[in-house]
């Protein structure tokens, strides 16, 4: 049984393990510019700026301009804050619903369980990109549908991950004791399942955070997620494709802060574990 | 004295699952009868799966969903037999409380055992935090654990295991419960330990005048605790009577057995073999013909694999089901 982590060991353990501390780093980065994102990027992220375009990185446009003369870091900064609001809501949404269904799915068992599971199996069952395409085809491309859609296929993962987990934990003998004191099934889900599997979910959620982020980045590169004139870094990359041969840098950028921001995600989420479940890491 | 827990001709089932093999219904308990008096300590004794625990949990309505459960358990004149959850978990921890046999996995390793002690108050007399926590350190200051030395802000892994079934049972002691159930509340622990716990569960039975249910394998827990005592085997009750009687004068094979398996205290390393009861606990899914304990017995006969022995009374509020009972292994 994994003992109470206290925040201090939580961070003792942190700053030791090298992957939470480069995870947490570039995933800190990364929230800290969609906060800047939303009071000030250097220009502009809509001004065009026709005689100044496909500039190379420069002085004053530091990650130079795109066909329309719009500054590219302005674009990135307001891209990460949309895709971090994407990716937030969506999770969000994942475990709002899911975390619910599994923990009813674990306490009572029987058909509620059954429903649940095969619930998870039939969306599980759908590549997820795809049905995102479908659900924006249907109801329209735009921020708002692609969040559904990410959203709708986070809540079969969470619903399974805390039904697994919460089973276990209903297992325990202190589960048991708590019935014996009266407790109800939701007080018990409340205060002995959840605390008990807080350290899977929280891992579990960074891990769908970076996948948010990448379908969110897939969904705008077809045209189906943010629309204009809101930049995002999906979009940003298919608008570049043509000119990847003489702008080199509408490619390069975008491309890198995805790469990043999903490698920090992952990072994070590795030494997350490591440091909240001392039983993984002796299993390895 | 008047009757607080009265459970009658008590069967529990379990039907077959997928994939155990051939076989019926698995019957754990044949018609079990158990009474407890306001403040009165009984005992029940018997080897593993005779079926005890699962009399506790009957009572307790803590028995697994896939169980069958037939009979009567009355509370102080209300039934609980087909009480709903809701209403069930209304009683549990209020009227009854319980000591686990585990302390190490009773107690929620993430939360401290001041917020475990009392949450039962919170629960079922919507105390405010502040006075339950109030709460909660007097009664961990009245099973032992001073608040000056065990501070209510500990984890449970910061307590050896004696003083997490201190904890256990401050926990059960929260509400003032009529009837205190103890589930082999020593056998985890530490011989030494041991008998401080029974005389610490003793004590504060007496004091608050609750009745116990103390459950054990081992006939000296029972013989120091109880004032009556049942004996199980595979689901039935097979002697009861009061303590002292009963171990005066016992009169089923199968205690008499239980007795001589008894390591003898002060003959460690005389030599001496401990004896056991040869054979095995019938399979509770086979059906049932004769004595359950025929197959084992010293002194069975062809009646006992025949007939099944009603409770007959043996001596003063003493009854048996056997046959041939008393203290001769040849009896006529």
């Amino acid at each position: 049984m994994a003992e109470a982590a206290s925040l201090r060991e939580v961070f003792v353990k942190g700053v030791r393990s090298g992957a939470f501390l480069l995870g947490g780093t570039i995933t800190a980065v990364f929230v800290i510019v969609a906060i800047v994102a939303i009071f000030w990027t250097p220009w502009s992220y809509t001004a065009m700026d026709i005689p100044d375009r496909l500039q190379a990185p420069s002085w004053q446009h530091w990650l130079g301009t795109d066909q329309f003369g719009r500054d590219v870091l302005s674009m990135l900064m307001k891209g990460t804050h949309n895709s971090v609001l994407v990716a937030v809501v969506a999770v969000g949404i994942g475990m709002g619903v899911g975390v619910p269904l599994g923990s009813l799915a674990a306490a009572r068992r029987g058909w509620i369980d059954e429903l649940v599971m095969r619930f998870s199996d039939f969306a599980f069952a759908f590549p997820f990109l795809l049905s995102a395409v479908m659900i924006t085809a249907l109801f329209g491309p735009g921020a708002v549908n692609s969040i559904i859609a990410i959203g709708i296929f986070n809540i079969p993962v969470f619903a399974r991950v805390t039904r697994g987990s919460g089973m276990a934990v209903w297992q325990r003998d202190y589960v048991m004791a708590a019935r014996a004191a009266g407790k109800g099934e939701a007080r018990i889900t409340v205060e002995h399942v959840l605390p008990n599997i807080a350290s899977v979910l929280i891992v579990q959620a960074t891990i769908q955070f970076a996948l948010a982020i990448l379908g969110e980045a897939a969904l705008s590169y077809l045209g189906l997620g943010t629309q204009p004139p809101q930049p995002s870094w999906g979009k940003m990359l298919a608008e570049a494709q043509t000119m990847a041969a003489i702008a080199p840098h509408l490619v390069i950028f975008p491309g890198l802060a995805i790469v990043f921001v999903v490698l920090g995600l992952n990072l994070f989420g590795d030494g997350l574990r490591d440091v909240l479940d001392p039983r993984l890491r002796r299993a390895r | 004295m008047s009757v607080l827990l009265d459970i009658r001709d008590l069967v529990v089932e379990f039907p077959p699952a997928h994939g155990d093999g051939p076989g019926g219904a698995a019957r754990v308990l044949h018609h079990v009868d158990l009474r407890v008096g306001r403040g009165e300590s009984v005992g029940i004794v018997g080897e593993s799966g005779c079926g005890k625990s699962m009399t506790a949990l009957a009572a307790m309505g803590l028995l697994p969903v896939s169980a069958d459960v037939a009979g009567s358990i009355v509370l102080d004149g209300a039934e609980l037999t087909g009480l709903g959850d809701g209403a069930m978990s209304r009683i549990r921890g209020r009227r009854m409380g319980m000591v686990f046999q585990e302390p190490m996995s009773a107690l929620n390793p993430v939360r401290t055992i001041g917020d475990q002690v009392a949450e039962g108050l919170r629960l079922h007399f919507r105390l405010p935090p502040g006075e339950a926590l109030e709460r909660a350190v007097a009664l961990l200051e009245r099973v032992g654990l001073p608040s000056n030395r065990f501070s209510p802000a500990l984890y449970p892994h910061q307590l050896s295991g004696g003083q997490r079934q201190r904890v256990v049972i401050a926990i059960a002691l929260a509400c003032g419960p009529d009837l205190l159930i103890a589930d082999e509340p020593t056998t985890a622990l530490d011989v030494t330990i041991q008998s401080q716990i029974l005389d610490l569960i003793a004590e504060v039975t007496a004091e608050e005048g609750m009745a116990l249910l103390m459950i054990s394998h081992d006939l000296g827990v029972i013989a120091e605790t109880t004032d009556r005592m049942l004996v199980m085997y595979a689901g039935t009750v097979v002697e009861e009577g009061p303590t002292t009687e009963v171990f005066a004068h016992m009169a089923h094979p199968y205690t008499r057995g239980l007795f001589a398996a008894m390591p003898a205290r002060g003959l460690i390393g005389g030599g001496r073999r401990l004896a056991t009861i040869p054979g095995q606990v019938p399979d509770p899914r086979a059906p049932r013909v004769g004595c359950p304990f025929a197959p084992r017995c010293p002194r069975a006969r062809e009646r006992c694999r025949i007939d099944t022995p009603a409770a007959d009374p043996f001596g003063p509020g003493h009854t048996v089901r056997c046959f041939y009972p008393g203290r001769e292994e040849h009896a006529a």
